[in-house]
C-alpha cells in the first residue's frame, strides 16, 4: 500500500484582503432637480426644499433651486402656494386633513413637475418598547479602519406595534441625550466640598433610514421585535474621563408613512447598505413618486411624502455589573437643548 | 539455476557456441505464449516463472539481474516478444539454446549502435508467423511510467502514410497496420514523447510507458482529445497535469477551475466567485458533468474551491464550442469530469492536509481477478480563519464549512465491456452574524454501462441523477416568532444511450438519445417555531421533461480534409398542476395587469422543440498547418435566477415555462493551428461569433425569491459575443510554457415592447462578463532534472460595473443616482505568481519520495478589485471629507507565499 500525504505550510498570510477608497473618473452629467418635500399631519408649517444634484466627484454644496413656483394641491381641488423663505426653501401653512390626499406641483426652469396624490397615514403608536442584552460588532477605528473588529455588549431596543388594517408602514428617527455627572471640588465655608455638575450631550440616530413594515412572510400586519437603537454598557465613547454617565434620554420620532414612501426608503436603504456584500448585488435605483410632465424623459430625484407623527421618550440606564436596568417611559416632553452643563443642580428635564 | 562464469569473454565464447545451435533447436521457446502480470517485481520473479511454470532452463548471473524490476502485463505475448520488450530497458539481452534453454547476459559495450537499435525494437508476434498476415492490429495501453495510471488522450502516430490514433479513457488503443517494421511516436501533453521501432508480425498487445518531462507527481489531467472525438474537433481547451501542478496555487490548493481560467476563452470574476464563464457566457450556461451527472453548484466556500476533488479525478475535458451532437442542454460549454476507475493492482491511499481543507482518497481492486475496482475520496474544510481576514464586518463574523464525498465502483468484464457506478455528495454551510445560516448541497448518482455490440460497434448506457438543495435559515434578529427557513430544490434525472460505429477507418458514426426529467421546488417558507407569525408557504413544484436524439457522422474525405456533421433534436415539455396568469398585452407584464388565468391539471403546459445542427471541418493545408471551422446551435431550458453581479450559491434555478422561452445560442467559429512556426510548440488561433436569444434580464429591484409570478420580474433580452483567441504552446525543451490572449466582446440588449422597461433605451450594452482583453502567460524553466522554476501572469480587463454618477441630498442623507447599466469598468485584474520546485528523486525503487515547492501568489501584491460599493464612512482626506464614499474590495491584496512539501511512500 502506498500512502501519499501532503503537507502545506503557510509562511505568511496576514490581512490579505483589503478595502480602499475608490475614486473613479466619471463622465460629466447634467444637474437635475431634487425634491425634498414632507407634509406632516399635525404640523401647520411644512417645507419643500428644492436643490440640484451634482456629479458624484463634483466638490461643493448642492445648489438651491430658487425662483420656482411650488403648490400643494389636495384631491378636492384646493391649492396653496408655498412661499420661498430663502433660496431653495419653500414653506407652506397648511392644516392637513386626514381624509384628503395631497400632491405637489412645481414649476421650475420652464418645466412642470408633479407628484402622485398621496393619502394621509394614521397617527402611529407603539405597543411595547423593550430591550434585550446584545453584543454588537463594531470597528473601533471607524469603517475605513479594517484592522480590528470589536465586540461591544449592551442592550438593543426593540418595539412591537399592534396590527392595524390602515397603518402598516413606519419610519423612525431618534435623538439620544446622554446625561452625565462631573464631580469637582470647591471651597465652601472655608472647607473643600465635593460638588456635582450636571451635563448632557445629544447624538443623532445611528445607521441610515430606519423603516418598519409588515413581515414579508408574516400572517398579519403586526410589527414584532423591530430593532431601533443600540445602547452600549460602556459609554466612554460618548464621554471624557471626568464624566460619569447617568443614563440616556431616548427620544423616538415615529412617522406613519405610505407604502410608496416605504418602498422608496427601502430602495434607499438598499443603496446605502450595499457595502461589501460578498456576492456584489446589483444596484437598486430608487423609484420616487415625482415626474416631469412636460418632459417625461427628464429625471427628477427626491420624493414627496405625506406622513403622520408621534414622539416617544424613554429613560435608559444600563448597568453591566448588575442584573438591573432602568427602562422607563418619560411622559414630560421638555425642550432639551443640544448640550450643556449646569453646576450644583440638575436641569429641569433631568431624569433620575 | 545460475551459471558461474569467471569472466565475460568466457561468457561470450559460450554464447556464441550456444547461439550456433539456436536456429536448429529453438522449438519449445517459440511455442510459449505468456499471460502474466508483474507489478514492480524483481526480474528474477519473471525468470523464475519461465523456469517453473513454462519449463525453461534459464541461466544468468545474479548480479546481472538483481537491480532490475518488471512492471508489465503480458497478454498472449510470445516469449521472444516478452523478452525483447522486458530486457531492452535493463541493458540485458538473451539467447536461446537447445530447445528449452535461455541465457540472460549483459549487452556488449563494444557494439553500441547495434544494441541501441536493438533496444528500441519491439517485436509484436511470433517470428515463426512472419509473412502469414496481410494486416495486423497493434493493441496496447499507454501509461504514466511513474504512477502506472493510464493516459487518456495520448496520441500514437506511425511513420509513413498511416493514420494515427489516440488512447481512450483507460489508456487503451488499437491501430491497424501492415506487418513489418514501423516507427511509432507516442506523445502526451506534458510528457516526453517516445519513439518506438516496432516489428509487427501479427496482431498483438503491448504496453507503453511515457514519463512526465520533469517526473512530477501525478495530478489531475485536463486533456484536449479523446478517441471518440472527430479530428475536426475545435474549441476545446487543454491543459496537462504537469501544467496544472506547476501553476502556483492559491494558498497551496491546486484547483482545476482556477487552472482552466488560464486558458483562452475561460474566465472567472475573481478569486471569490462561483463557477466560470466561457466566451462571455453566464455561469449557468456551463454543463458540468461529473461522470455524466450534471452539477448545479460547482463551488465550495463561495468559490474559493471547486467541488471537484482532484484526488479522484482521472481527466477533464472542456468544450467551449464545437459541441459533439451527443451534448446539449447548456449553451456556453460542456465540461466532462471523469473519475478514476481505481487501481487494478493494489490498494492505494492518498491524501493531503491543507490550510483550508484536508482530503483523503483510496482506490484499488476489490477482487482477486482485479476486475472489480473502486475509488473513494472525501474532503472537509476549516476555512473560517480566512474569512476573519476579510475586512468586511459580515464576512469577518462568518462561519463556513463544507465537506464532499465521492466514490466509484467499476466492473470490467473485459477490455470492451464494463459497468461503473458513481456517487457524489457535497454540503456547504455558512452563516453571517448569527442571524442566518445558509446551507446548500449536491447529490449525484450515475451508472454507466459500456459494451461492445460488434467488432466496431460500441454502446454506452448512461443513467444519471442529480439533486441540488438550498436552504436559508433566518433567525429574524433572534425573534422566534418571525424566524423561518427558505428553501428550494432541484432534481434532474436522465437516461441516455449512445452508439458508436466505426465501419471504416475513414468513417465514424454516432447516434443516441437522452431523456431528462426536471423537478424544481422553487420556494418554500417554513416557520422555525410552533408559535409563529410566519405563514408557511410552498410555491407550486415545476415539472418538465426533455428528450433529445442525435446522429453524427465523421468522414475523412481525403488525407487532408475531414468533416463532422451532426443533428440533434431536443424537445421540452413543461407539465403539471399549475395556475398560469395571462397579462394585458398592451401593458408591461406586471401583477396589476393580469387579465386572465389558465389552470392546468396534470397536463402539458407548454412545449418547445427544435433542431440543433452541428458541423465542423478540418483541412490540412500542409506545412503543419490545420484549418478548422465549426458551427453549432444549442438550446437551454433551465436557468439560474440571480440578482448578483457575481454568481452566488443562493441562486435559484428556473425551468422554461409558459412565458419563459428556451435560451438559444448559435455559434460559428474558425481556427488555425500550426506546429512549425514555433520549434517544439504549437500556435493556434480561433475567432468566434455567438448569438443568444431569450436571455434573462431583471427589472429594477426585481424580486426573485418566493415570487409566484416570476415573469413579472424579468425583461426579455438577447445578446451576442464575438472574439479572437490566440494561444502559443511550447512543450519541448528546457523552457516550456503557454501564452494565451483573448480579445472579445459580450453585449446584451433588452427588447421589451414597452420602452419604460428597457435598459439603456433598448440599445446594446456590455454584459457583466464583457472583458475585452485577457492575457495569460505561463512559463516553466527546467533548471535540471529535479529543479524547475515556474512563473505565470494574467491580465484581464475590468468587468463592466454600474457606478454612482450623481449625488443628491435628501432628508440629511447624501444619496446617489447610478449611471446607465454597466457604463463603467472596474480597474483591470492582473497578477503574477511564481514557484520554485525541487522534484522528487527519480529512482523508481526508492520508497520515500519527496518534493518541495515554494510559491508566491500575487507576487507584487496587486489589489485587484472584487467588488465596488457605496457606503457611509467617516469624512477624511482619503475620501475628500465625504460622509459616503465608493469603496473597492480586494480579496487577495498582498503577496501570499506558501511552501509545500509532498511526499509519498
Amino acid at each position: 500500500m502506498k500512502t501519499v500525504i501532503k503537507y502545506l505550510i503557510i509562511i505568511l498570510f496576514l490581512n490579505s484582503a483589503c478595502e480602499t477608497v475608490y475614486n473613479p473618473e466619471l463622465d460629466p452629467v447634467d444637474k437635475v432637480l431634487v425634491v425634498d418635500a414632507q407634509l406632516t399631519l399635525g404640523n401647520s408649517l411644512h417645507k419643500v426644499i428644492l436643490r440640484k444634484s451634482k456629479g458624484f466627484n463634483e466638490p461643493g454644496n448642492y445648489q438651491p433651486v430658487a425662483g420656482a413656483q411650488v403648490f400643494i394641491q389636495d384631491d378636492s381641488g384646493e391649492e396653496i402656494i408655498a412661499m420661498e423663505q430663502e433660496a431653495g426653501e419653500y414653506s407652506v401653512h397648511l392644516e392637513i386633513i386626514p381624509s384628503r390626499r395631497y400632491r405637489l406641483l412645481i414649476y421650475s426652469e420652464g418645466e412642470t413637475y408633479t407628484s402622485e396624490f398621496e393619502p394621509v397615514p394614521e397617527v402611529p403608536d407603539l405597543d411595547t418598547l423593550y430591550t434585550r442584552e446584545f453584543v454588537k460588532w463594531t470597528q473601533p477605528g471607524g469603517e475605513t479602519n479594517t484592522s480590528e473588529f470589536r465586540k461591544e455588549p449592551g442592550h438593543q431596543v426593540y418595539i412591537d406595534i399592534a396590527g392595524n388594517d390602515h397603518q402598516k408602514y413606519y419610519r423612525f428617527s431618534a435623538r439620544r441625550v446622554i446625561q452625565f455627572y462631573v464631580f469637582f471640588d470647591t471651597v465652601m465655608f472655608g472647607g473643600i466640598v465635593r460638588e456635582i455638575k450636571y451635563g448632557w450631550e445629544s447624538f443623532g440616530p445611528s445607521g441610515t433610514y430606519n423603516i418598519a413594515g409588515p413581515s414579508e412572510y408574516g400572517s398579519d400586519n403586526r410589527i414584532i421585535q423591530h430593532p431601533l437603537e443600540f445602547f452600549p454598557y460602556d459609554e466612554s465613547a460618548y464621554l471624557d474621563s471626568t464624566q460619569k454617565a447617568a443614563g440616556w434620554i431616548y427620544i423616538i420620532h415615529q412617522y406613519g408613512i405610505n407604502k410608496q414612501a416605504w418602498l422608496y426608503y427601502r430602495d434607499l436603504v438598499s443603496q446605502l447598505n450595499a457595502e461589501g456584500k460578498i456576492f456584489d448585488p446589483l444596484y437598486v435605483q430608487a423609484q420616487n413618486n415625482i415626474t416631469c410632465t412636460t418632459d417625461p424623459n427628464k429625471l427628477v430625484l427626491g420624493n414627496f411624502e405625506v406622513c403622520s407623527y408621534r414622539e416617544h421618550r424613554y429613560l435608559i440606564k444600563l448597568n453591566d455589573h448588575q442584573d438591573y436596568h432602568t427602562i422607563r417611559e418619560i411622559h414630560d416632553f421638555h425642550d432639551i437643548p443640544g448640550s450643556g452643563v449646569i453646576n450644583f443642580y440638575p436641569p429641569y428635564f433631568w431624569e433620575q | 539455476m545460475h551459471l558461474k562464469f569467471k569472466s565475460i569473454p568466457t561468457v561470450f565464447l559460450l554464447l556464441l557456441l550456444l547461439a550456433a545451435s539456436y536456429s536448429a533447436s529453438a522449438q519449445k521457446q517459440d511455442s510459449i505464449i505468456l499471460n502474466e502480470t508483474f507489478r514492480d517485481k524483481p526480474l528474477t520473479d519473471f525468470l523464475d516463472t519461465l523456469q517453473f511454470k513454462y519449463g525453461l532452463r534459464v541461466f544468468y548471473k545474479p548480479e546481472w539481474v538483481k537491480n532490475h524490476v518488471v512492471d508489465r502485463t503480458l497478454k498472449n505475448a510470445p516469449l521472444i516478444q516478452a523478452l525483447n520488450n522486458l530486457l531492452i530497458e535493463s541493458g540485458l539481452t538473451f539467447q536461446y539454446f537447445q530447445d528449452d534453454g535461455l541465457i540472460i547476459y549483459p549487452e556488449s559495450t563494444g557494439n553500441e549502435n547495434r544494441l541501441f537499435e536493438a533496444a528500441q525494437l519491439l517485436i509484436i508476434g511470433n517470428p515463426l508467423n512472419k509473412g502469414k498476415f496481410k494486416t495486423a492490429v497493434l493493441s496496447g495501453k499507454v501509461t504514466d511510467g511513474q504512477s502506472g495510471d493510464p493516459l487518456a488522450g495520448a496520441v500514437i502516430y506511425p511513420s509513413g502514410n498511416y493514420k494515427g490514433t489516440t488512447t481512450n479513457r483507460d489508456g487503451l488503443f488499437s491501430i491497424e497496420l501492415p506487418p513489418g517494421d514501423h516507427k511509432l511516436r507516442f506523445s502526451f501533453m506534458g510528457f516526453e514523447s517516445a519513439d518506438w521501432n516496432i516489428r509487427l508480425i501479427e496482431s498483438g498487445y503491448e504496453e507503453f510507458e511515457l514519463y512526465e518531462e520533469s517526473h512530477a507527481i501525478d495530478e489531475v489531467t485536463v486533456v484536449g482529445k479523446e478517441t471518440n472525438l472527430p479530428r475536426s474537433q475545435m474549441s476545446m481547451v487543454q491543459m496537462t497535469s504537469a501544467e496544472i501542478k506547476r501553476l502556483p496555487s492559491l494558498m497551496g490548493e491546486t484547483d482545476i477551475f482556477k487552472s482552466l481560467t488560464m486558458l483562452t476563452g475561460v474566465q472567472t470574476v475573481s478569486e471569490l466567485s462561483s463557477g466560470f464563464n466561457i466566451r462571455g457566457g453566464n455561469t449557468d450556461q456551463n454543463l458540468i458533468l461529473v461522470e455524466g451527472s450534471p452539477v448545479f453548484n460547482s463551488s465550495h466556500l463561495f468559490g474559493f474551491l471547486s467541488l471537484i476533488n482532484p484526488d479522484v479525478v482521472q481527466d477533464v475535458r472542456l468544450f467551449k464550442g464545437g459541441l459533439p451532437a451527443r451534448h446539449g442542454e447548456r449553451v456556453a460549454s460542456v465540461m466532462e469530469v471523469d473519475f478514476k476507475d481505481g487501481n487494478t493492482e493494489q490498494v492505494q491511499v492518498s491524501g493531503g492536509v491543507g490550510i483550508i481543507n484536508s482530503r483523503l482518497a483510496m482506490e484499488g481492486p476489490l477482487d482477486k481477478k482485479k476486475k472489480f475496482t473502486f475509488v473513494a475520496g472525501g474532503r472537509s474544510s476549516y476555512a473560517n480563519w480566512i474569512l476573519k481576514k476579510v475586512p468586511e464586518l459580515n464576512l469577518a463574523r462568518s462561519v463556513t464549512h463544507f465537506y464532499d464525498a465521492s466514490g466509484k465502483l467499476t466492473w470490467r468484464f473485459d477490455q470492451h465491456n464494463r459497468i461503473s457506478i458513481t456517487g457524489y455528495n457535497s454540503n456547504d454551510e455558512f452563516s453571517t452574524s448569527a442571524q442566518s445560516v445558509t446551507r446548500y448541497g449536491n447529490l449525484l448518482g450515475n451508472a454507466q454501462v459500456n459494451h461492445r455490440l460488434a467488432e466496431q460497434l460500441h454502446g454506452e448506457l448512461d443513467l444519471a441523477h442529480s439533486e441540488y438543495a438550498y436552504e436559508l435559515t433566518d433567525y429574524a434578529n433572534n425573534n422566534p416568532q418571525e424566524s423561518y427557513s427558505l428553501s428550494n430544490f432541484l432534481s434532474y434525472s436522465s437516461a441516455g444511450y449512445n452508439l458508436r460505429w466505426h465501419p471504416h477507418p475513414r468513417h465514424k458514426t454516432g447516434a443516441g438519445f437522452k431523456a431528462v426529467s426536471y423537478l424544481t421546488e422553487p420556494g418554500k417558507i417554513t416557520p422555525l417555531e410552533v408559535s409563529t407569525r410566519i405563514n408557511a408557504k410552498v410555491l407550486d413544484a415545476e415539472k418538465a421533461v426533455e428528450w433529445a436524439a442525435f446522429l453524427e457522422e465523421e468522414f475523412e474525405l481525403s488525407q487532408s480534409f475531414s468533416i463532422s456533421a451532426g443533428m440533434r433534436y431536443s424537445s421540452f415539455t413543461r407539465y403539471g398542476n399549475e395556475l398560469v396568469y395571462l397579462y394585458d398585452e398592451s401593458q408591461p407584464i406586471h401583477p396589476d395587469n393580469v387579465v386572465d388565468s389558465i389552470r392546468f391539471k396534470n397536463e402539458a403546459i407548454k412545449s418547445y422543440g427544435g433542431f440543433e445542427p452541428r458541423f465542423s471541418a478540418r483541412y490540412d493545408a500542409g506545412t503543419n498547418t490545420i484549418l478548422k471551422f465549426g458551427y453549432q446551435r444549442v438550446r437551454q431550458h433551465i436557468f439560474q435566477l440571480s440578482n448578483n453581479a457575481i454568481a452566488s450559491p443562493a441562486e435559484t434555478w428556473k425551468i422554461a415555462d409558459y412565458h419563459l422561452k428556451p435560451l438559444i445560442s448559435d455559434q460559428i467559429a474558425a481556427g488555425i493551428e500550426n506546429e512549425s512556426l514555433l520549434s517544439g510548440g504549437m500556435v493556434s488561433a480561433e475567432i468566434y461569433y455567438k448569438k443568444l436569444q431569450n436571455l434573462i434580464e431583471y427589472k429594477n429591484g426585481a424580486k426573485l425569491i418566493m415570487n409566484e409570478n416570476i415573469e413579472t420580474a424579468l425583461i426579455p433580452s438577447d445578446g451576442y459575443s464575438y472574439g479572437m483567441e490566440i494561444s502559443i504552446r511550447k512543450d519541448a525543451g528546457r523552457l516550456t510554457g503557454y501564452a494565451g490572449y483573448t480579445w472579445s466582446r459580450t453585449m446584451r440588449r433588452t427588447n421589451s415592447r414597452f420602452e419604460q422597461e428597457n435598459i439603456r433605451n433598448g440599445s446594446y450594452y456590455p454584459s457583466v462578463y464583457d472583458k475585452p482583453h485577457d492575457l495569460s502567460l505561463n512559463a516553466t524553466y527546467n533548471i535540471s532534472r529535479r529543479w524547475r522554476f515556474t512563473a505565470s501572469f494574467v491580465y484581464i480587463s475590468g468587468r463592466p460595473v454600474t457606478l454612482p454618477e450623481m449625488s443628491y441630498r435628501y432628508q440629511d442623507e447624501i444619496l446617489i443616482w447610478y449611471s446607465e447599466r454597466n457604463k463603467y469598468r472596474m480597474p483591470p485584474y492582473h497578477r503574477a505568481d511564481v514557484s520554485l520546485t525541487f522534484d522528487e528523486n527519480l529512482r523508481r525503487k526508492r520508497m520515500w519520495k519527496g518534493s518541495w515547492t515554494l510559491s508566491v501568489y500575487n507576487l507584487y501584491g496587486r489589489q485587484n478589485p472584487y467588488s465596488i460599493y457605496y457606503r457611509k464612512t467617516i469624512p477624511g482626506v482619503e475620501n475628500n471629507y465625504r460622509r459616503y464614499s465608493l469603496y473597492k474590495l480586494s480579496v487577495i491584496g498582498i503577496p501570499v507565499p506558501s511552501i509545500t512539501y509532498n511526499f509519498k511512500f
